[in-house]
């Protein structure tokens, strides 16, 4: 805003002033400024910013003005000057890195709330191991019923798959009706369970909540609502501990109630009730029985075939796009598009798989709810939540958006995202992609992703990003659906193993996934799970080469699709094996056992093939994780090596400890934080395609889970565990490495996260890294060193998972719950707990200060304003260009007294009286003249455009490396006489002129060494040798916008009407919410003085000042008196032709033109302490005296003469002393002599 | 060199405390002829105008002309050290930056002295013109400050309306209105409760109370105010020193808001 350091500079011209006396003045006031200090200064107790922040500041500031009775005028900005574009275009560019800010951290808020989430249940969880309350089961047991649920729910689609078997299309609706069936399920307990729990964290007064469309907050309101009503054993340990502290827990319990009422009718307001809401879906159901888990037993099947459940599991999966459909039909449909898309990206899109989409799409509709379900599930289930507060920094890794995105990838192996997303449509590709730098890679999986965004309300990048990642998921199960087609074809081992060689090894995965899904629909139960198990064998035997990396890696991915699929499958089969469809993890080692029984044969044939895609996908990961490494290293700028190796060390020792444990709680960390995350991106309307995130998670989790479990059963336990860890550390590794792609890839990425993620990555990067190189160090083999690895860990870690064999997740959960407890004291936990509050604290409170700071100010803000005047009677103008030109115009002819600004402008503008400070609160108002800054500063209007010029201000940047005091000395250095002598000749050449001037010397002896003309030049020159004069650097129309602005040149007086109280009343009660007695405290006292009939004289009015003002002469830094002296003509400027000069001289110079001026009064003093100095100096070294006399050449303009003559007889006597001195010293050694000689 | 030492410092006391609510900081001017302060308050309403004549010193001592800027709220702590009966004597050298207050004992039995640094004001010295009073009261001096307490309680201003009959005091605001009219008195037995009204035409004026409550701390200096009015003029509110001169209170009228 304004001229840069102008203010500064002329801060000791201000005087304060009472604001009492401007009683009576008519004021402008350039309200622009106000509105940019209020919106941005106003906030609440959280710091965010105020709804109508611009019109409770006008208000207040309103009544100030008329309390003090000063009469306003108004000034609005007009249009912008055309200059002034370019530099609104970079406030604009600060502004979106604000708000960027703002979103980045918003994103640490997430985190952070995870980790609160995350710590908080891990006390809960310990608490409740403790004391073995049942308090905290509630999630299992639900879990639970709905493995009972899945049990009953099967029989349908059991069914169905069997009379449908052959009709393909027939088959697409058993899947979503049994995915329906799942997803109501699941909604309805764990998933609900999940969502409610995160319900909580909800701010329904926060801004992002409020610009989520009315139904979605409608509906999120309702579901908090609802959760008031349930039992709160859940939350028991929200309760405070202190019983002191539980009024204003209640209190804060019922504000927030309040809170969500009104925002839940306001919603309902904007609404119009025209959708169906959550709450009387929920209603509904519960009416028909559904809503608990018994119910939903019962009802099932009509749940199955119920429109409404499915839009149930639209909104956990794709809300909008469902919402928006509610139907099947639609729902196909919607698919296709993302569907169709992608094979047009992908080369090799399988022609069976394109007959089919539409089916594939409800397909994998249908498989997605039920991941989604599942995911759902396992996050509800908090059993993991315990151990997850370890690895905290892990999970910040993952918060972030454009972290979640990665873990979407991540989730499915590096090397799989890519698979699946495309590998799995072309092998070719993948190979080549993977090949190549993962920036590419990362690059164009974000094009693809991007490309694949279906225009759904992209509100912010998370949004993007979720959908994004459901849309990778459908990819994926396309190409799943492609695979099962095929495989449906053949239904044989062999036809897998084509497809496997044909395609990558995604493509084998994904396979094997279809396989199962078939099967599952033909009751081919047994070759699922023996292909399966094939798989995993394969991934097994591949452990004992060192390739089983990439095994695991293809096992997770299996897994992941196993998991997806499992809640079909067991559906489909209810007297099968598979005992729960929510742990996916027992799933699985049923069905590894199975496979083991069953097929072995089938591995092998797959086996060459797995192995060769295992080694080149590992090749590829390792690269990825080079080129990651390479890439953090660079770009975290605070993280070199050595910390990096330190933090690596301490991760290792880390790792050693809760090796096993920590996986898991990595992976459950995310599925939870995910969770917190999720609510408030539904928040920010992404809730269903956080949702979806959160299966991925899940199913990360799941496949840790299962590789972990599966181990115990299968006869390779070693290897499977080294898989189990091998896998972990992928997909640990994974989530790095895409931030590292993002990082790399400037464009199209949403970069909100980015520099958290450079903080942080390098770091996780270690960890993973640390952890994996550190168990190889560890492992006894030095061949096989993840096996190794996991083998120590397990030994060290884990006896217990181990030596059972049998031990089922639970088991798991509760020996990590254990060791973490004995890890980490409740204290330990509780201080955890309370530093993340704390965190999260400082993380909002920054937020809304970013959130405030990236405001603009809005039209509909300025008529706003403008209502708010006529309200109180107040004229405002709205000029035709800038503000602060109109009112200097104001200023200039009389019709106003002054203005009060904060915009140093106003002086270029050609403003005469400035009251800046008005509305500070703790400073002074300060009245400042153009007269007086003339007079201190020797700069009339025409020089301080010249000063801006060289600073910059808005009209142009300005000079780089020139501020206010050196622009000073420039000016006094090459401004004439003439310039100073005649301030009336300030038109727009005389004023260019002086820059010109110094335009040519610089261009003159920038680069030669001509000399520079004079002492204080040279001096200029050292000082600009780092400057760089833009083109066109004196811009005319620099000079011409101030000098010559567009205003409102009428000149009608302006008048004031009284404050209509009651419509302020009203306007309050609207804007503010204020009650009637609310706003008549504050605008009582204002009417009433206003309303006085009479108005307190100044003494001044009838004294006049007798003697002359003996004003203080405002304090200035030297460089600046000097400057101005100079300028004023007290020292003649220097000729080009004089000898060089010392600065000093100048000074010095000055001093003896002062001794010489008339009015010593005003001048002594400044004059005074130099001299003495001078005067001391000398004393000290008498020497001085000739090289002080040889810059006094001539005597006529020599300043020095003063000084000298009075400092000579001061020399003369100290030479005199030391003369007598050494006569003394000589005699002295002349006794000695002649002593010694006697 | 400047030196000026007073019998008693309670009235260096009393004087103090009758400017130092109005002024923050002033400057004194120090000449052979004596002592004279004036100064605007803050908010440049009313004016202060002490005049303290050398002879009226015990001792009074001016080479050269002196202006001394003080900060009052120091200055009256320091005279806050000296007991009522003290000797207080100021000095100062030519062009210090400090001056010096020294208060003894009456027996010489205890000495302290006090430097005080001072400060360089703006000075600006207003030329107060010679009016030719419409009216002059003179009133007990207590009297006035209780009217000034009693009316400000019912508003901020306070119309002095003076007449022939006497002087009335009115306020009028929202708890109702208060008048407090005040005759000439007869007799002349008392001197310093009388009140006398020189009347050339009446006046009436409005004031504000805040500075009209701010001169009446003067009102330990002397037993009777005089308050000096004309139309359109400020008010002279006046209260003597004995033997060393007097303190006048300017203060700007309210006017009538023309422009509303």
């Amino acid at each position: 805003m304004g001229v840069t350091g102008l203010w500064k500079l002329i801060e000791p011209c201000g005087k304060p002033v009472p604001v009492e006396t401007l009683e009576g003045k008519i004021l402008a006031v350039d309200i622009s400024i106000w509105l940019h200090q209020v919106v941005k200064g106003f906030q609440d107790n959280k710091g965010s910013a105020l709804n109508n922040a611009h019109l409770l500041g006008l208000f207040h500031r309103l009544c100030k003005l008329l309390y003090y009775r000063v009469r306003p005028v108004f000034i609005f900005d007009g249009c912008t000057p055309q200059l002034k574009r370019d530099t609104i275009a970079r406030r604009q560019q600060q502004r979106n890195k604000l708000s960027n800010e703002a979103d980045r951290i918003q994103a640490l808020l997430l985190q952070s709330l995870a980790r609160e989430k995350v710590v908080q249940q891990a006390l809960g969880k310990n608490a409740e191991l403790l004391l073995k309350s049942p308090v905290k089961r509630p999630p299992p047991s639900k879990s639970k019923n709905d493995e009972d649920d899945l049990f009953k729910l099967p029989e349908l689609p059991a069914l169905a798959a069997g009379q449908d078997n052959p009709d393909e299309s027939d088959q697409d609706l058993d899947y979503t009706s049994a995915s329906a069936t799942s997803d109501s399920s699941f909604d309805e307990s764990t998933a609900r369970h999940a969502y409610n729990s995160s319900l909580q964290a909800i701010d329904v007064k926060s801004q992002n909540f409020k610009n989520l469309p009315a139904d979605v907050r409608h509906e999120i309101l309702t579901d908090i609502k609802e959760t008031r009503k349930q039992s709160s054993w859940g939350r028991l340990h929200e309760l405070p501990a202190r019983s002191d502290d539980f009024c204003s827990f209640q209190m804060k319990r019922l504000l927030k109630r309040r809170a969500v009422q009104e925002s839940l009718e306001q919603a309902e307001q904007e609404m119009g009730g025209h959708t169906l809401t959550y709450s009387e879906l929920c209603d509904f159901f519960s009416e028909e029985g559904i809503v608990t888990p018994t119910a939903i037993e019962q009802s099932t099947r009509q749940i199955s075939s119920d429109e409404h459940t499915r839009f149930l599991l639209v909104r956990d999966l794709k809300k909008k796009a469902l919402e928006s459909t509610k139907t099947e039909m639609k729902m196909e449909t919607i698919e296709e598009l993302p569907e169709t898309k992608p094979p047009v990206d992908e080369e090799k899109p399988s022609t069976s798989s394109k007959a089919e989409t539409v089916e594939m799409g409800t397909e994998y509709d249908a498989d997605l709810a039920q991941a989604l379900a599942l995911s759902l599930e396992e996050s509800t289930t908090k059993v993991y939540d315990e151990k997850d507060y370890d690895y905290d920094s892990d999970q910040e890794l993952r918060l972030n958006r454009a972290q979640s995105k990665q873990l979407r990838h991540a989730a499915k192996g590096p090397a799989r995202a890519y698979m699946i997303e495309y590998g799995g449509m072309n092998d070719e590709e993948v190979g080549n992609i993977m090949e190549s730098t993962q920036l590419n890679d990362t690059q164009s999986l974000e094009h693809l992703l991007g490309t694949t965004v279906v225009p759904v309300d992209i509100a912010n990048d998370s949004v993007e990003e979720a959908k994004q990642l459901s849309k990778a998921i459908e990819e994926s199960k396309k190409s799943l659906l492609e695979d099962k087609v095929q495989i449906i074809d053949t239904d044989t081992d062999s036809d897998l193993e084509e497809v496997v060689e044909t395609k990558a090894s995604a493509g084998l995965e994904i396979r094997l996934d279809i396989t199962n899904n078939l099967k599952p629909t033909n009751d081919l139960f047994a070759d699922i799970f023996e292909e399966d198990s094939g798989k995993e064998k394969a991934a097994d035997e591949s452990d004992d080469d060192e390739d089983f990396i990439e095994v695991p890696e293809s096992e997770e991915l299996k897994i992941i699709e196993d998991s997806q699929e499992k809640p079909i499958t067991d559906e489909t089969s209810p007297g099968t094996e598979i005992i729960e469809v929510k742990e996916s993890q027992e799933e699985m080692p049923s069905e590894q056992e199975e496979n083991k029984e069953t097929a072995d044969t089938s591995q092998d044939k797959i086996k060459p093939d797995l192995d060769s895609i295992l080694n080149d996908l590992k090749k590829e990961t390792e690269a990825v994780k080079e080129i990651k490494l390479a890439v953090d290293e660079p770009e975290a700028e605070t993280k070199p090596k050595p910390v990096l190796s330190s933090i690596l060390d301490d991760l290792q020792k880390e790792m050693s400890a809760v090796k096993n444990i920590k996986l898991e709680q990595v992976k459950l960390n995310n599925s939870t934080i995910i969770e917190v995350s999720s609510d408030d991106e539904a928040v920010s309307k992404v809730k269903g395609n956080a949702n979806t995130e959160e299966v991925i998670e899940l199913c990360d989790s799941d496949d840790n889970q299962k590789q972990r479990i599966s181990p115990n059963k299968t006869p390779s336990k070693n290897k499977s565990i080294k898989d189990f860890f091998d896998t972990s550390y992928v997909v640990k590794r994974t989530p790095d490495k895409s931030p590292v792609a993002d990082n790399g890839t400037p464009p199209g990425t949403p970069k909100v996260p980015q520099p958290f993620y450079r903080k942080r990555t390098p770091k996780s990067d270690r960890k993973r890294a640390a952890g994996g190189s550190d168990d190889s160090d560890e492992g006894v083999s030095p061949t096989k060193r993840s096996s190794k690895a996991s083998k120590s860990l397990f030994e060290g870690n884990d006896p217990e998972t181990e030596p059972p064999r049998t031990v089922d997740p639970e088991e798991l959960i509760r020996d990590a719950a254990e060791t973490l407890k004995s890890q980490k004291t409740s204290e330990e936990l509780q201080s955890m707990a309370d530093n993340l509050a704390q965190e999260r604290k400082d993380l909002e409170i920054e937020r809304n200060r970013q959130d405030r700071m990236g405001m603009s100010i809005s039209q509909r803000m300025s008529t706003d304003c403008q209502e708010l005047l006529r309200l109180f009677g107040i004229p405002y103008i709205v000029a035709p260009m800038e503000a602060e030109a109109q009112c200097a115009f104001l200023n200039a002819t009389e019709l106003t007294h002054g203005t009060i600004t904060d915009d140093s402008d106003i002086w270029l503008f050609g403003g005469r009286t400035v009251y800046k400070n008005f509305f500070a609160q703790n400073k002074h108002v300060l009245e400042f003249r153009a007269e007086q800054i003339e007079q201190t500063f020797n700069c009339n209007r025409g020089k301080l455009i010249q000063l801006a010029c060289l600073v910059g201000s808005d009209y142009t940047t300005g000079i780089h490396g020139i501020g206010a005091v050196t622009a000073m000395e420039i000016l006094a250095s090459f401004s004439t006489t003439l310039d100073a002598s005649s301030p009336a000749s300030s038109g727009n050449q005389s004023v260019l002129a002086t820059l010109v001037r110094f335009r040519d010397w610089w261009q003159a002896h920038k680069s030669t060494s001509l000399p520079p003309g004079s002492s204080a030049r040279l001096a200029l020159r050292k000082k600009l040798k780092n400057i760089e004069l833009h083109e066109g650097f004196p811009n005319m129309a620099v000079v011409e916008a101030y000098l010559d602005p567009k205003v409102d040149d009428n000149r009608d007086a302006f008048s004031w009407g009284s404050p209509d109280v009651e419509s302020i009343r009203e306007f309050t009660r609207k804007s503010f919410g204020w009650t009637t007695s609310k706003t008549d405290d504050i605008l009582q006292p204002v009417i009433k003085k206003i309303n006085e009939k009479k108005i307190q004289g100044s003494i001044r009015n009838y004294f006049t000042a007798k003697s002359a003002l003996r004003v203080q002469q405002p304090q200035v830094s030297k460089r600046v008196q000097s400057a101005i002296d100079k300028m004023s003509g007290k020292i003649d400027a220097e000729t080009p032709e004089k000898p060089k000069k010392v600065v000093r001289t100048r000074r010095a110079k000055k001093a003896a033109t002062e001794a010489e001026s008339a009015d010593v009064e005003s001048e002594a003093k400044p004059v005074r302490p130099k001299r003495g100095k001078r005067k001391a100096s000398t004393t000290e070294t008498p020497d001085e005296q000739p090289s002080t006399s040889q810059p006094t050449p001539k005597p006529g303009k020599c300043p020095r003469i003063p000084d000298t003559t009075e400092i000579i007889p001061q020399r003369e006597r100290d030479l005199e002393q030391m003369r007598l001195n050494k006569a003394r010293a000589a005699e002295v050694m002349k006794k000695a002599a002649q002593s010694t000689k006697k | 060199m400047f030196e000026a030492r007073l019998g008693q410092a309670t009235i260096l006391k009393k004087i103090l405390d009758a400017i130092k609510d109005l002024l923050n900081e002033a400057t004194f001017d120090c000449s052979d002829s004596g002592i004279q302060l004036q100064a605007m308050d803050n908010s440049h309403v009313s004016l202060v105008s002490l005049t303290l004549r050398s002879d009226g010193f015990d001792k009074f001592r001016c080479d050269r002309n002196l202006s001394m800027g003080m900060n009052l709220g120091s200055m009256a702590k320091i005279l806050k050290c000296a007991n009522n009966e003290d000797n207080v004597t100021m000095k100062a050298q030519d062009n210090a930056d400090t001056v010096t207050i020294m208060f003894e004992s009456a027996n010489q039995e205890k000495v302290s002295d006090y430097e005080m640094k001072l400060m360089n004001l703006d000075q600006e010295h207003l030329g107060i013109p010679e009016t030719d009073f419409s009216c002059v009261v003179r009133m007990p001096a207590m009297e006035f400050a209780r009217i000034c307490r009693d009316l400000s309680q019912f508003s901020e201003s306070v119309v002095i309306c003076c007449t022939k009959e006497g002087v009335k005091f009115s306020a009028s605001g929202d708890v109702g209105t208060a008048n407090i009219k005040l005759a000439q008195t007869g007799n002349v037995d008392k001197e310093e409760e009388s009140v006398t009204i020189e009347m050339q035409e009446p006046v009436t004026l409005t004031f504000a109370c805040r500075y009209l409550n701010a001169f009446t701390k003067a009102t330990p200096l002397s037993t009777q105010v005089q308050l000096s009015m004309c139309a359109d003029v400020p008010l002279v509110v006046e209260y003597a020193i004995k033997d060393l001169g007097h303190i006048r209170y300017y203060l700007a009228p309210k006017i009538e808001d023309n422009e509303t």
